[in-house]
């Protein structure tokens, strides 16, 4: 027993200087967070717009039964999503999807799990009229919004030359999205040099999620995503970007990388909402994934110990924001 | 020149120079206190508008909050005069700073400052919508810059304080330094007051002091005396003319005084003669006294009464000392033979009366102390025959104790054999779950071949299907290939006709295979779905294992576990052993203490028998025979 116990605390010795020492300094300023936020190509920023948008983010006279609103679905105490596996909308049934989340959409596109909208703006419109999300009508909630005096004055503040469209509704609601940025972890902290920042099963798991295990493949960069479409291996049944790229094979089943900031208060997990906590989620990349020819190149089956998983879920939660800055709007009646 | 005169002019010279040097000295602290002024005005000054700019930084900061919490709709313009207003009230902390004198001191600190507000105002402007751009600040940007802004605008204003307090500092030291010179002066100065006065007063005594030894000499009759010189002090010139007046009434008093003196002396010469016989006599008989013999006596007849009486009162005290001096020496004597029960008689007063009282008090207090050891020594032997038998009863115990001690040791021993064994059991334990490991970590091996065979099976079954494809292509083929032998069959007529039999045979045979090779391919498709679920089994017990392993390794942290507290339990016993051994020791010791112990109290059972005939040697009472006290 010592002679084995012996040559693996040798072998784990050379892979940890193996695999730690390139885990240092350099890959952590892969990670270091953007001081501001892009508007560029995008509609111009002004906090009045921002205002505006937040406002009709939390209005639930956007919804065609006046009882739903944005947040509904993309709760800002859930990291701007919501705990289940799959939201219910307007039709009282589950969606096909889970709801994605808010936070860095500034730098994240294109939109929905499938990626078939361009840009925010696109996005917005879409849970709006959707009949089984919020089933409202643009007419409608034109009509009604212009029923609000403070809307009508703030509107033509906002868009002088246009007063309350759709389309100033759906800029207004993507500029105040674009502003939602994940507040600064301990994760962040140690990015920047603060050693005391994470705990050394965090800082283990890091290398685990940046080494080993590989999650970094395609949860990349600060915000942990590089905004491509990968066939996991779900057994949804759904066809994902398929539907967008019929002639692209490794399109079948694939989904956007969702990005992982907040993501301990993300849960349930995956674009199926199918597993429940981040230990399912480690299990699954596992081994949990079937072989089938969409399937992703990147995924390639490997073992985690029980303390492996336990740092990497340690790591991901050092991504938690310290703060939570969202305030809820006064809203104009 | 009068003595006053010569004693005030230099007393207002001092005057003069000290309230000179005073004016000098309250001149210099006013001017200090002019500069320190100034630099505590320009400082408070400074402190005031990094205050200002402080609060109007805050007013900044909680204004952009409000705006950008975006819980309520804030008109562009208001937005706008908003920051007109805060802008403009900075803009003139900031000049009023720029013009405070003590602020130059402290640049670099002023510089940081601003460019800290500089960089957040920027910022600031970008986020509340006055300076449109395409990197919007985040809000954690904003939080460093305005920290950063107000960490600087705390060090400015630190800064601030610090240089007033130095200048205040470096003024003060000047002043001090001015103050001390100005007092060397003043010192030097009264130096050279100090040592004129001395000479003047000097001259001035010298002066007098001849006046004074001309008049004590006159005093003591002395009228031979020379007048001293009358110098140019009017008061000693008036001294030396009274002088002059009374060495002239001395001469005459002199010569005046002259005649008194006579006398008588036979009777005195008589007397004298007596008085030298009595001292003779007396002489004689005290050196007598002094060599032992109190017999001699004076004696003789004198005329002069009073040495009379003197010859009689001395041959008394003789007398009278010879007979006390006897009494106590018949009763010392009586001692010294052991006779405790003479006693100095008479009834002298004084110095006698007190040797007879200390004599008799001694003898009796003698007697007393006798009686009280001849009382103690018999006490002792009786309390040395009890403590004889303590002891013998201690050594009797003391070796019970250490029969106890042998017992516990023999037990102790049978422990710590247990101990080991336990030990041992650990050991082997251990090495059992090693081996356990290893056969799981085997079978983790023996799993990954399976799971290598299985996918290699899982290959090989695509292969055989493809064969069983080309086979079925095969088939279709020959199919058509013997439709269309039929059909050329049936055009050559009857002579086609066996042709066409074969043709028709040839199609049953590739329908045949044709459903042989679909037979094939459907089995392969079970042989495959069996292989995934093997594979999935294969799998499943991978993890099993996995599991099985960590468990072996925590029975074996467990069993390291057990090893340690049977050790800590082994290192127990042995520390009690050592304590038991510890207890052996002492109890051999006690023996050897009680022995010696018995053998002092024998010998102090000796010791109290010899005082007690040691002690009959005294007599209490008169001998009559019956009455002798028991020793």
């Amino acid at each position: 027993m010592d002679s084995s116990f012996k040559s693996r605390t040798i072998f784990s010795l050379i892979a940890a200087v193996f695999l730690a020492s390139p885990a240092g300094a350099r890959d952590l300023d892969d990670y270091r967070r953007p001081m501001t936020i892009p508007f560029e190509g995008v509609a111009e920023y002004s906090p009045q717009s921002a205002t505006l948008g937040k406002m009709l983010f939390f209005d639930p006279r956007l919804s065609g039964a006046k009882n739903m609103n944005c947040a509904t679905c993309h709760n800002p105490s859930f990291g701007y999503e919501t705990p289940v596996p799959l939201a219910i909308g307007a039709a009282n049934t589950p969606l096909g999807r889970q709801a994605p989340t808010v936070l860095n959409m500034a730098f994240v596109s294109p939109n929905f799990w499938d990626g078939r909208a361009a840009t925010l703006e696109e996005q917005a419109a879409g849970p709006i009229t959707a009949p089984v999300e919020m089933n409202g009508h643009f007419d409608t909630i034109v009509t009604d919004l212009n029923a609000v005096p403070d809307y009508v004055s703030w509107f033509s503040e906002v868009f002088p030359d246009k007063g309350i469209t759709r389309e100033t509704i759906l800029t207004a609601i993507a500029t105040y999205e674009r502003t939602i940025v994940s507040g600064w972890s301990p994760f962040d902290r140690w990015v920047e040099g603060d050693e005391a920042a994470v705990s050394d099963s965090a800082k283990r798991g890091f290398d685990l999620f940046a080494g080993k295990a590989r999650c970094s493949q395609c949860h990349s960069g600060w915000n942990f995503t590089d905004n491509e479409f990968h066939d996991i291996g779900l057994h949804s049944g759904d066809i994902g970007r398929a539907a967008l790229e019929p002639d692209n094979p490794k399109a079948l089943y694939a989904f956007k990388t969702p990005g992982l900031r907040n993501t301990g208060y993300r849960a349930p997990y995956m674009h199926d909402g199918s597993l429940a906590d981040l230990e399912a989620v480690i299990i699954h990349y596992e081994n949990g994934f079937g072989d089938r020819p969409s399937l992703s190149p990147k995924l390639v089956p490997l073992r985690l110990t029980a303390e492996e998983r336990a740092d990497l879920i340690a790591f991901m939660h050092t991504l938690t924001a310290e703060k939570q800055e969202a305030s809820l709007p006064i809203l104009p009646n | 020149m009068s003595l006053r005169s010569q004693i005030i002019i230099p007393l207002i010279v001092a005057v003069l120079g000290g309230v000179f040097m005073s004016f000098f000295i309250a001149h210099q602290a006013t001017e200090a206190q002019e500069r320190a002024e100034h630099f505590a005005t320009d400082a408070f000054a400074g402190s005031r508008l990094a205050e200002e700019a402080a609060s109007h930084l805050a007013a900044m900061r909680g204004f952009a909050d409000q705006v950008l919490a975006m819980t309520t709709f804030v008109p562009h313009r208001t937005i706008e005069a908003r920051f007109g207003e805060l802008d403009a009230a900075m803009e003139t902390v900031l000049r009023a700073l720029d013009e405070n004198e003590l602020v130059r001191r402290v640049d670099a600190e002023r510089v940081a400052f601003v460019e800290a507000y500089t960089a957040w105002r920027a910022s600031l402007g970008i986020a509340v919508g006055l300076a449109p751009s395409l990197e919007v600040p985040s809000p954690e940007l904003l939080r460093r810059q305005r920290a950063e802004t107000e960490t600087s605008l705390e060090a400015y204003s630190n800064a601030l304080d610090a240089a007033a307090a130095t200048g205040i500092a470096t003024t003060n030291q000047e002043t001090v330094a001015a103050i001390r010179d100005a007092n060397i002066l003043t010192a030097v100065v009264a130096g050279v007051l100090l040592c004129l006065g001395l000479g003047l007063t000097h001259l001035l005594t010298g002066r007098l002091k001849q006046v004074t030894e001309a008049m004590r000499r006159l005093a003591d009759g002395d009228t031979d005396i020379s007048l001293p010189k009358t110098g140019r002090t009017r008061e000693i010139r008036s001294m030396v003319g009274a002088l002059d007046v009374f060495r002239t009434n001395a001469i005459e008093r002199d010569r005046l005084i002259a005649e008194t003196n006579a006398a008588n002396d036979s009777e005195r010469r008589r007397y004298a003669m007596e008085m030298k016989a009595l001292v003779a006599g007396m002489t004689a008989s005290i050196e007598a006294a002094l060599a032992g013999d109190l017999s001699k006596r004076i004696g003789g007849d004198f005329e002069a009464r009073d040495l009379k009486t003197l010859a009689g009162l001395a041959d008394n005290l003789l007398a009278t000392i010879d007979d006390n001096l006897s009494d106590v020496l018949r009763v010392m004597d009586g001692l010294d033979r052991g006779m405790l029960f003479e006693r100095v008689g008479g009834d002298a007063g004084g110095a006698f009366g007190r040797l007879r009282e200390a004599t008799n008090g001694s003898l009796d207090r003698l007697s007393d102390l006798i009686v009280s050891i001849q009382e103690s020594s018999q006490a002792v032997a009786v309390v040395a025959d009890q403590l004889k038998g303590g002891s013998r009863q201690m050594l009797a115990r003391a070796k019970s104790q250490s029969r106890s001690v042998d017992a516990t040791v023999t037990a102790l021993g049978q422990v710590t054999e247990t101990l080991a064994s336990a030990a041992m059991e650990a050991r082997e334990t251990r090495s059992m779950v090693a081996d356990a490991r290893r056969a799981t970590e085997r079978s983790g091996e023996i799993v990954d071949d399976a799971i290598a065979a299985m996918t290699r099976m899982e290959e090989a079954s695509g292969r055989i299907g493809n064969i069983v494809d080309v086979i079925d292509q095969i088939a279709f083929q020959t199919n058509l290939l013997a439709l269309n032998a039929g059909v050329e069959a049936a055009r050559v007529g009857d002579a086609g006709k066996g042709f066409a039999v074969v043709a028709k045979e040839v199609r049953e045979l590739a329908k045949r295979s044709s459903t042989a090779a679909s037979d094939v391919k459907d089995l392969i498709e079970d042989t495959l779905g069996d292989i995934k679920r093997g594979a999935a089994i294969v799998n499943e017990t991978g993890d099993a294992l996995a599991r099985l392993r960590t468990d072996v390794m925590t029975i074996d942290q467990r069993i390291d576990a057990v090893s340690e507290i049977v050790r800590a339990q082994s290192d127990a016993v042995n520390g009690v052993n050592d304590d038991v051994s510890g207890i052996d020791r002492l109890t051999q010791e006690n023996s050897a203490i009680v022995r010696e112990t018995d053998g002092s109290i024998a010998t102090m059972g000796d010791c109290a028998e010899r005082l007690s005939s040691f002690v009959t040697h005294f007599q209490l009472v008169r001998a009559t025979p019956m009455s002798r006290r028991a020793a």
